[in-house]
C-alpha cells in the first residue's frame, strides 16, 4: 500500500454567520467543518485514482449543501485569471439579451443594453443600444473589441414578459465573500458543473433557498442563502450559468445520463449512495450518511468493505475546523475504472 | 429526519456533543420468576416445543412476557391486552398433562407464575420514570418515555399524561427520534439492544436513561458507524472535551444475574408459519398466477405481501420529504417502485382485506360499466393464462413474436398475464395476444375497453392521491408519524376505505405468492409471530 494522501483546506470562511431565532450568530463548528470539508476536496487532484469519502452524521441537514458550499467557493477562481478576448467574448455569450453593461467609446463610459451576439459574413458582433442623452443608437461592436464591453457587479437583466430589470447577482456582496479574486458577475457569467448532489430534492433546494445565511462584510451583516454562491441549474433562471446539480434519487432516474462528470459528487443519503455510488469514473464521491436512515448501516457496512477491498490510499485531512462530535469520516482512495 | 432547521440541526449536533448515557437497572421478584422460569423451559423442552401444539401456549407466554416488560403500565393493564389468549393458555394447561405429561408441572408453574405476576397492579419502570420526572429540574423542558413499539404509545399516554403535572413528559418510539425535536431527557423503557444505534448515537437529548430489568442481558457501548474504524482529522484547533469518544452506558446500581437475552424476548415473524398459510391457499387451485413478493411488517405489527419484482409501484407517503409549507404535503405523497420503500415510509392498503385499492375507485369512475369491462379483460387474461400455461413461456414468448409483439420477452409477458396490469403499452403487442389466443376479431372491441379501464384506474390513483395529500395539509405528517397509522375514505361506500400504516421492517426473504393475495393484510397476525 502507498502512503497516505494529506488533504487539506486552505483557509477558513470567516465572518460567517446564521439566523438563530431573530440573532445573528457566528456559524457552529459542525456546519464551518462541513464547507472546510468540501474546501479540502476542491483542491484534491485525481488521476488515476478517485476519492471515496463517507461522512455519518446525526442528521442529514444542510451536510451536503454546506460542503458543496466549500467546493464551489474554493474551486471559484479556476479559469478566471486574466481573460483572452475569447474569454471574454463566451462571458458575454452568457448574458440574456436586455442585459444592462457598460460600453466604452471615446474613452467614456456609457450605460447600454446588450441586445445579443449578431453573426455576420465578416465576423460576430457584440450588438448593444446606448442610453445616451445625445446620438442613442445600436452599436455593433466587433469581437476583437469585444472588451470594450464592461461587465459590473451591478448588471441587470431586463426581464422581456415583465419589463422589470432583475440582478443577474442578486446578493453580490454575500456571493463575493465566498470568492477569491473572481468577481461575483464574473462568477455568475461562467459556468463550469462543479458539483452534483443527489438525494431529495426538495429537501436540499429548500435548504439552498434558506435565508438564514448572513456574512459581515466591513461591520455590515450581508444576508444570503446558499444558493447564491451554489448557483443550482434548477434553482436559478433558466439558461442561467450554474455551477451546482441537484437530482433525485428516486423514480428510476439514471444519473449516468446526466450532463457531465461534476469534480465531486456527493450522495445525500444512504439510499443514494447504494443505488448510483458505485460509479467511479466520478473523481470524488462523497456519501452523507444519516444514522436515522433506514440503509445506514448497509451503507456504512458497503463503504467500509470498499475501505478494505478497493482503497489504494488512505487519506488524511487537514482542517480548519475540528471533527464535530456526532460526526464520523472514513476516506479512502481507490483505483478508477 | 424530514427538513430540519438550521437552528434544530444547531440542538441536534448540541445534544449529539454532551450526551450522558445512563442505566438503571430495576428488580422485581415475580416478574423476574416469571421470565426466568420462562427461558429456562424453552431451554429445558426445545425438543417437545417443537410439536405445533404447543404453539399459541408458547406464543401467548412469550408475547406477555415481552410486554410487561416492554410497556411501561401496571402488570394487571398488561393481562386485560390478551383474556382470550389467557382463557386459551389455562385451558391448554388442563390438557397437556395428557399429552406430554412429563412437562405438565413446570407448564402449569410456568402458567401460574404468569398468573400471579399478571394479577398485580405493580409498574416498576413506569413508577421509577415517574420519580425521576418528577424530582428532576423544571428547567430540563421537555421530557420523553421511549418505548421500543409505536403500539403501545396511546395507552401509556393516557396513563402518564392524563394530568397537567406530566404535561412536559411525552410519550415517543424510536421513529420520532428522527426528526429534529430536542428533549430534556429520554427514558428509554427496556434494553439499549432494544433501540436503534442512532438513539443513542445521533441523541436527541442530552441525558438519556434506560430503564432495563436486572435478570437482562444488555449491550455495552454503541458501535461505531464505520466497522472498519475512521478517517483522522488534523487541526490546530482545540477540540473541547469529547464525550462520544467514550460513548457507553453507566450503570447506576450493582447487577450480576442477567440471564435472558434482550434480542430473545422480542416477538419475531413466524416466517415458517407465512409459508404454510400460502401454501394452503395455493392447494386445491387449477392454477393460480404467482408473483414474487417481500412480505412486510407494518405498524401495529400488520404484515402484507407487496409485490418487488417488475415494474410494481406502491404509493406511499415518505416523511423524509416532508417540509412545512403549502408543497410539503405533496412532496410527501407518491407512487415509488415497490423495491425502493424503505422503514419509515408509510403504504396505503386497502382495509378489509381486500388488495388492491385502486380497482373499487376505478369501478366506481366507471359506472354502471365497470362489470361489462371487467369482464371483457378477465376474458382475455384468462385465455391468455392458459395459453401460456399449455405452450410453455417460451413457446408462448416466440408465437407472439410471430405475429408481431416487439416486446414480447418473459417479464413482459408475465405482466399482461396479471391481473394487476391492464393492457400492453402497443396495440401491436395486444393484437399479437389476440391472434395467440384466438380472439383477433375482437382485438380493437378488447383494446378499447382496456383503455378505459386503464383511464379510470389513472384517474382514481389520481384522486386517491389528492385525498391523502389533503389529509396530510390539513393535520401534520407529526401526528402520522407519531402513531404511525391513519384510515381515510375516498367516496362513501367501504370499499374506499384505506389504511396508512407505517413500514417497520422488509424481510429479506423472497416469496412466491398468488397475486391474489399481495396488497392484503395477513389476517391473524397473533399466529404469525413467534
Amino acid at each position: 500500500m502507498a502512503n497516505k494522501i494529506s488533504v487539506k483546506s486552505e483557509k477558513p470562511i470567516e465572518s460567517f454567520y446564521f439566523n438563530h431565532g431573530g440573532s445573528w450568530e457566528l456559524m457552529p463548528n459542525w456546519a464551518e467543518f462541513f464547507v472546510d470539508l468540501g474546501a479540502a476536496l476542491a483542491s484534491v487532484e485525481t488521476d488515476s485514482e478517485s476519492l471515496v469519502l463517507a461522512v455519518a452524521t446525526p442528521t442529514r441537514a444542510f451536510a451536503a449543501n454546506l460542503i458543496a458550499l466549500g467546493i464551489v467557493s474554493a474551486r471559484s477562481d479556476i479559469g478566471h485569471q486574466g481573460y483572452t478576448t475569447d474569454q471574454h467574448f463566451e462571458r458575454l455569450c452568457n448574458l440574456k439579451p436586455g442585459a444592462i453593461v457598460q460600453c466604452l467609446e471615446k474613452e467614456k463610459k456609457y450605460r447600454c443594453e446588450f441586445l445579443g451576439i449578431e453573426t455576420r459574413e465578416d465576423g460576430e458582433f457584440v450588438k448593444v443600444k446606448l442610453h445616451r442623452v445625445k446620438n442613442e443608437g445600436l452599436r455593433l461592436i466587433p469581437k476583437k473589441y469585444c472588451h470594450k464591453v464592461i461587465l459590473s457587479d451591478g448588471v441587470q437583466q431586463i426581464d422581456r414578459a415583465t419589463s422589470r430589470k432583475l440582478d443577474i447577482i442578486q446578493r453580490p456582496n454575500f456571493t463575493k465573500h465566498f470568492l477569491d479574486t473572481v468577481s461575483p458577475m464574473d462568477f455568475a457569467l461562467q459556468q463550469r458543473l462543479e458539483c452534483q448532489i443527489i438525494g431529495r430534492q426538495n429537501i436540499l433546494s429548500l435548504e439552498a433557498r434558506s435565508d438564514v445565511f448572513a456574512v459581515k462584510d466591513e461591520g455590515k451583516l450581508e444576508t444570503g442563502n446558499l444558493n447564491d454562491v451554489l448557483r443550482v441549474k434548477n434553482m436559478i433562471r433558466t439558461g442561467d450559468p450554474f455551477r451546482t446539480e441537484i437530482f433525485t434519487a428516486r423514480n428510476g432516474d439514471h444519473l449516468e445520463t446526466k450532463n457531465d462528470i461534476p469534480h465531486v459528487t456527493i450522495y445525500d443519503g444512504a439510499y443514494g449512495f447504494l443505488k448510483f455510488g458505485s460509479d467511479n469514473k466520478r473523481p470524488i464521491r462523497v456519501a452523507v450518511l444519516d444514522r436515522t436512515e433506514p440503509n445506514f448501516s448497509v451503507a456504512s457496512q458497503n463503504i467500509s468493505d470498499m475501505f478494505v477491498n478497493r482503497r489504494t490510499r488512505e487519506v488524511e485531512f487537514r482542517l480548519n475546523n475540528y471533527l464535530p462530535t456526532g460526526i464520523e469520516i472514513l476516506a479512502f482512495m481507490e483505483a478508477q475504472r | 429526519m424530514t427538513y430540519l432547521e438550521l437552528a434544530e440541526a444547531c440542538s441536534v449536533y448540541n445534544c449529539c456533543g454532551s450526551v450522558d448515557l445512563s442505566r438503571r437497572r430495576v428488580n422485581h421478584s415475580q416478574l423476574a420468576a416469571f421470565a426466568i422460569l420462562l427461558n429456562r423451559f424453552r431451554a429445558n423442552y426445545r425438543e417437545e416445543l417443537s410439536d405445533e401444539i404447543w404453539n399459541p401456549f408458547m406464543r401467548f407466554m412469550k408475547r406477555q412476557s415481552y410486554r410487561m416488560q416492554a410497556i411501561p403500565l401496571p402488570f394487571s393493564e398488561i393481562r386485560g391486552f390478551d383474556t382470550v389468549g389467557l382463557k386459551k393458555a389455562a385451558a391448554f394447561v388442563e390438557k397437556i398433562k395428557y399429552i406430554y405429561p412429563d412437562v405438565d408441572d413446570d407448564a402449569r408453574a410456568l402458567f401460574e407464575s404468569y398468573d400471579r405476576v399478571s394479577a398485580l397492579d405493580d409498574n416498576p419502570i413506569g413508577d421509577l420514570i415517574l420519580h425521576e420526572f418528577s424530582s428532576g429540574s423544571t428547567s430540563d423542558g421537555h421530557s420523553a418515555i421511549l418505548l421500543k413499539d409505536s403500539k403501545w404509545i396511546a395507552s401509556t399516554e393516557n396513563l402518564f399524561c392524563a394530568s397537567k403535572k406530566f404535561r412536559k413528559l411525552h410519550v415517543i418510539s424510536p421513529e420520532d427520534l428522527k426528526a429534529g425535536d430536542c428533549y430534556g431527557r429520554i427514558f428509554c423503557v427496556g434494553p439499549a439492544r432494544w433501540f436503534p444505534d442512532y438513539v443513542f448515537s445521533s441523541a436527541r437529548a442530552m441525558d438519556i436513561s434506560v430503564f432495563c430489568y436486572r435478570w437482562i442481558s444488555d449491550r455495552k457501548p454503541i458501535q461505531t458507524s464505520f466497522p472498519v474504524g475512521s478517517t483522522h482529522v488534523v487541526t490546530s484547533k482545540l477540540k473541547p472535551a469529547n464525550r462520544m469518544d467514550r460513548l457507553v452506558f453507566v450503570d447506576s446500581n450493582d447487577f450480576r444475574d442477567e440471564f435472558v437475552d434482550a434480542e430473545e424476548l422480542v416477538p419475531t415473524v413466524n416466517i415458517a408459519g407465512i409459508q404454510e398459510r400460502i401454501r394452503q391457499e395455493t392447494s386445491g387451485n387449477d392454477y393460480v398466477h404467482e408473483v414474487s413478493a417481500h412480505l412486510f411488517v407494518l405498524e401495529g405489527d400488520c404484515l402484507v405481501m407487496l409485490e418487488t419484482e417488475r415494474d410494481s409501484k406502491t404509493l406511499v407517503i415518505d416523511p423524509l420529504s416532508w417540509h412545512n409549507d403549502n408543497e410539503g404535503a405533496e412532496a410527501t405523497v407518491n407512487r415509488i417502485h415497490t423495491s425502493e420503500i424503505e422503514p419509515g415510509m408509510f403504504a396505503v392498503i386497502r382495509s378489509g382485506g381486500a388488495g388492491d385499492y385502486i380497482e373499487p375507485m376505478a369501478d366506481e369512475i366507471l359506472g354502471s360499466r365497470a362489470a361489462g369491462l371487467r369482464s371483457y379483460q378477465n376474458k382475455w387474461k384468462k385465455l391468455l393464462r392458459a395459453a401460456v400455461r399449455e405452450a410453455g413461456t417460451e413457446q408462448a414468448i416466440k408465437s407472439l413474436k410471430a405475429f408481431g409483439s416487439d416486446k414480447a420477452n418473459y417479464i413482459n409477458l408475465m405482466n399482461w398475464m396479471s391481473t394487476r396490469k391492464i393492457k400492453t403499452r402497443d396495440f401491436a403487442d395486444f393484437q399479437a395476444i389476440m391472434r395467440l389466443i384466438g380472439l383477433e376479431d375482437e382485438a380493437d372491441e378488447l383494446w378499447q375497453a382496456a383503455e378505459e379501464i386503464h383511464a379510470a384506474h389513472r384517474s382514481a390513483g389520481f384522486s386517491i392521491r389528492r385525498v391523502l395529500i389533503d389529509r396530510i395539509s390539513q393535520t401534520s405528517i407529526r401526528d402520522l408519524q407519531r402513531t404511525g397509522k391513519t384510515t381515510f375514505k375516498i367516496g362513501e361506500t367501504e370499499e374506499g376505505s384505506m389504511l396508512v400504516l407505517r413500514v417497520k421492517k422488509i424481510l429479506p426473504e423472497t416469496f412466491t405468492v398468488p397475486e391474489s393475495s399481495v396488497g392484503k393484510l395477513l389476517e391473524g397476525s397473533d399466529d404469525l409471530w413467534q
